[in-house]
């Protein structure tokens, strides 16, 4: 599919409330079966947290994500827990990206996190924050089922973080 | 993101994630979530208004310690793309003008 094409219905689905709606109605269902839990065992004020994003954000200087392939991309990029909103850019095709372009709080509030952690309200900013592209297909939605979002899940834990906070675009 | 979500609280840590189309969040059935009625691309509002980034970080992380039971979706507005998409949002009705 040509590239404005693919950028025109982006748009459409961003800015069209019943368009995706209806998009959410006709979704196929989720994995099923139960839904994990892990409560939380500290208080905020102890927490070290973590952002992970779908947004497709990353380090201006890092790889971007692969538009070329229409089926996806289902590789990650690690930000580190320090990164200002400013040193940050986007690289995803589905979706209206050039708000979050402005300021990329809006999908990845990694100043607000970091104002929360001065503040006291949360304990400490993680080292690391994770990133994904969420328009992801198969053969590559197994990849990113079955290898990369293990292998951040594993990297979280092993930095001994105590909460993640998610946001999709 | 469920999948992603889902992967994390799987192997031990608490998540919590934000949502503009709750529908699709309790057929994918996420451990915790709260729902604004931003357009998509904006979970977290508009550019520049960082009072609602934070409320609604503030309110995710609070959803963490007080969330139950998995599954558990807290509605931080009554819909719509409007002022209303969260309590401390301000509105931004269109999509941004030029490129």
């Amino acid at each position: 599919m040509p590239d404005r094409i693919v950028k025109g219905l982006a748009r459409l689905f961003t800015w069209n409330r019943p368009l995706r709606e209806l998009w959410a109605r006709l979704a196929a269902a989720g994995p099923g079966g139960e839904i994990p839990w892990a409560p939380l065992r500290k208080s905020l004020a102890d927490c070290t947290v973590a952002l992970v994003t779908t947004a497709g954000v990353h380090l201006a200087g890092d790889v971007p994500f692969d538009m070329e392939d229409r089926r996806g991309d289902p590789t990650y990029r690690e930000i580190p827990g320090g990164t200002r909103a400013q040193e940050l850019v986007v690289t995803h095709d589905y979706y209206d990206h050039r708000d979050a372009d402005r300021d990329v709080n809006i999908v990845f509030p990694a100043d607000r996190l970091r104002e929360m952690a001065g503040d006291g309200e949360i304990g400490r900013v993680a080292p690391a924050h994770y990133a994904f592209m969420g328009h992801v297909l198969e053969p590559h939605l197994a990849t990113l089922r079955e290898r990369t979002a293990p292998e951040v899940a594993r990297k979280i834990l092993g930095e001994r973080v105590d909460l993640v906070l998610l946001s999709p675009a | 993101m469920g999948l992603v979500q889902r992967a994390i609280e799987a192997a031990g840590v608490p998540t919590v994630s934000v949502t503009m189309l709750p529908e699709m969040t309790r057929k994918v059935g996420v451990p915790r979530a709260v729902r604004v009625g931003f357009p998509l691309g904006h979970p977290f509002g508009f550019p520049g208004e960082a009072l609602p980034q934070r409320r609604i970080l503030s309110e995710m992380a609070r959803l963490a310690a007080d969330a139950r039971a998995p599954g558990t979706l807290l509605d931080l507005g009554v819909g719509g793309d409007s002022a209303e998409a969260c309590a401390a949002c301000s509105p931004r009705p269109g999509p941004p003008s030029g490129e």
